[in-house]
């Protein structure tokens, strides 16, 4: 009976401090970290033949990383975050996981574009199979790099490598036409949230996808704009002035849309959060 | 060949007895029964990443049991005192030490087939979920795990070799490590001398050194062809063929060395 009582006693204990345990633990979540890793070639010998293991684990890391962030994260991070990419990459060249989360992550920072393009290209390398890595790559010659015509070789390797994709015709045709940047990223976007498989990037593309789609909006406003009137508006509160539109859609980065100098709608948020922003003057 | 035949009997057994070894066997098990949440996570690569876990487990678990029961091999039954019955049956040193040698073979030849068709299973349900960008090749699989045998089997015979001269069980254990991890990375080492440009500022005794380990140590990496099951990749049977002989040359030299050595040494 003694015995009986001591261990329930101990029991009642053990899950008395494994309840506070759990609570204090909650109370001051660590902040998850980006793994600090040595020079790629470092990381694949000492990971002793286990390259294609640890390379999975490094991009979970990354993953999860991102996955705790309420916004995508910011500028000054993503140097990081590439590192820990192309990590992943060098160690496993054929990890998709690896390609396709650098590419949702890093194809809106101008100075990451580069760097970006040089894991794409290791990417169609290896995964010469793969029509997403030419896509993503052409997609980033097209619309950031200003290179229709290296985009349109890219998208037609896509093309060849899956003819089932009936998107992607079009797309090429579109290229040539500068008027059309906004439908291809609308057609790149959707293509991107079709086959993502973390929720939180998901959600990061659809919010980008509904700015495009606003942009599109007010691009197609325009051109009604001038066909009734026969001259280009000045400033887009004259869509709604002219009857052509109710109101200007709400920028779903905290910004406002806006024509530039030359008649092309922008928005004061180009994009990213406001942080970011901050983020990229300062640095 | 029957003295043989019972050395290797009970090698065999001693194995399937040893609770440490039988651990680490449930161990491995149980880790294969996590691939299906370790590939959940996997954004584009479900199935690709159940193969790669998998594998690298059973390469974990195969290193392991290797370097545990190889370490043991002979050290145990001269710390046992039991090699003095071995030394006085009708039978040469030799044969005591191939007969060890092919237990522990036998046992790691059973373990691999059980997790290899464990992770197999496990691969083959999560391509019925997730069907892999490219169709899954399973006799590569087949083929990564005969490599994955030779390459055990190199790391056995080192650890044979160490056996014939240590004097405790653990200086066999901890060499072979060394080994492996030196084998292991040698031919990315040299890869890194030969193609590097700031590998030109590295001292020339190091990179001599370096070069010298690349040749003298087994090279490990070259039986790892995980790559070609995982990613459905063409195989070349021609490299793979002396693949195949430079491990069974490598390790005939190491237990040729070891048997060598086993035969003038002076058992307590």
């Amino acid at each position: 009976m003694k015995r009986i009582f001591i261990f329930f006693l101990i029991l009642g204990l053990c899950g008395y401090s494994f309840f506070r345990v759990d609570r204090m633990r909650q109370a001051q979540a660590p902040i998850p970290k980006l793994m600090l890793l040595p020079s790629r070639e470092m990381t694949r010998v000492i990971s002793f033949g286990n390259e294609i293991l640890v390379a999975q684990l490094i991009f979970y890391n990354s993953m999860f990383y991102v996955g705790s962030l309420e916004k995508p994260p910011e500028i000054a991070a993503h140097k990081d975050l590439y590192h820990t990419l192309d990590t992943v990459t060098y160690l496993d060249p054929y990890n998709m996981d690896g390609y396709y989360f650098a590419q949702g992550m890093f194809s809106w920072n101008r100075l990451l574009i580069e760097p970006l393009n040089i894991l794409l290209r290791r990417g169609m390398a290896y995964r010469s199979w793969d029509w997403h890595l030419p896509f993503f790559y052409g997609f980033n010659q097209f619309f950031f790099l200003k290179n229709p015509k290296e985009a349109a070789i890219y998208f037609e390797k896509a093309y060849q490598l899956n003819p089932k994709n009936t998107f992607l015709p079009s797309l090429i045709a579109r290229l040539y036409y500068q008027g059309e940047a906004t439908k291809v990223a609308i057609d790149y976007l959707q293509e991107m949230i079709r086959t993502t498989g973390s929720e939180k990037m998901r959600r990061w593309l659809t919010v980008r996808l509904e700015a495009f789609r606003f942009v599109a909006l007010l691009e197609e406003g325009i051109v009604r704009y001038q066909e009734r009137y026969k001259e280009r508006p000045q400033r887009l509160q004259a869509l709604v002035d002219g009857g052509i539109l109710k109101a200007i859609p709400p920028d779903p980065y905290g910004g406002e849309f806006y024509l530039d100098t030359h008649g092309r709608v922008r928005t004061t948020s180009n994009f990213t959060y406001e942080q970011d922003k901050q983020e990229s003057s300062g640095g | 060949m029957r003295k043989v035949g019972a050395i290797i009997k009970v090698t065999f057994l001693g194995g399937v007895r040893d609770r440490t070894l039988f651990g680490i066997f449930v161990l491995g098990m149980l880790l294969l029964l996590t691939i299906p949440v370790f590939s959940y996570f996997s954004m584009r690569q479900t199935t690709e990443v159940a193969a790669g876990y998998g594998l690298s487990v059973i390469s974990l678990i195969g290193l392991l049991l290797t370097v545990l029961m190889g370490g043991n091999l002979i050290s145990r039954d001269i710390d046992r005192r039991g090699i003095h019955t071995v030394v006085t049956l009708p039978m040469s040193r030799t044969q005591y030490m191939v007969g060890k040698f092919v237990g522990l073979a036998l046992l790691l030849l059973v373990s691999l087939l059980i997790l290899y068709l464990l992770a197999g299973i496990a691969v083959f349900l999560t391509s019925l979920q997730y069907p892999p960008s490219k169709p899954l090749h399973w006799q590569t699989y087949l083929l990564a795990m005969v490599f994955e045998y030779v390459m055990l089997l190199i790391i056995c015979g080192v650890s044979v070799l160490f056996n014939s001269f240590a004097t405790s069980t653990f200086l066999p254990m901890a060499l072979t490590i060394v080994v492996y991890c030196i084998g292991q990375s040698t031919a990315l080492v040299k890869d890194y001398l030969d193609k590097a440009p700031e590998a030109k500022e590295i001292s020339p005794v190091v990179s001599f050194l370096a070069k010298g380990s690349y040749y003298l140590f087994p090279n490990l990496s070259a039986f790892d062809i995980k790559n070609g099951f995982i990613y459905s990749l063409p195989v070349n049977l021609e490299y793979l063929m002396m693949v195949m002989g430079y491990g069974l040359f490598y390790l005939s030299v190491v237990m040729f060395v070891a048997t060598y050595f086993f035969a003038r040494r002076n058992l307590p």
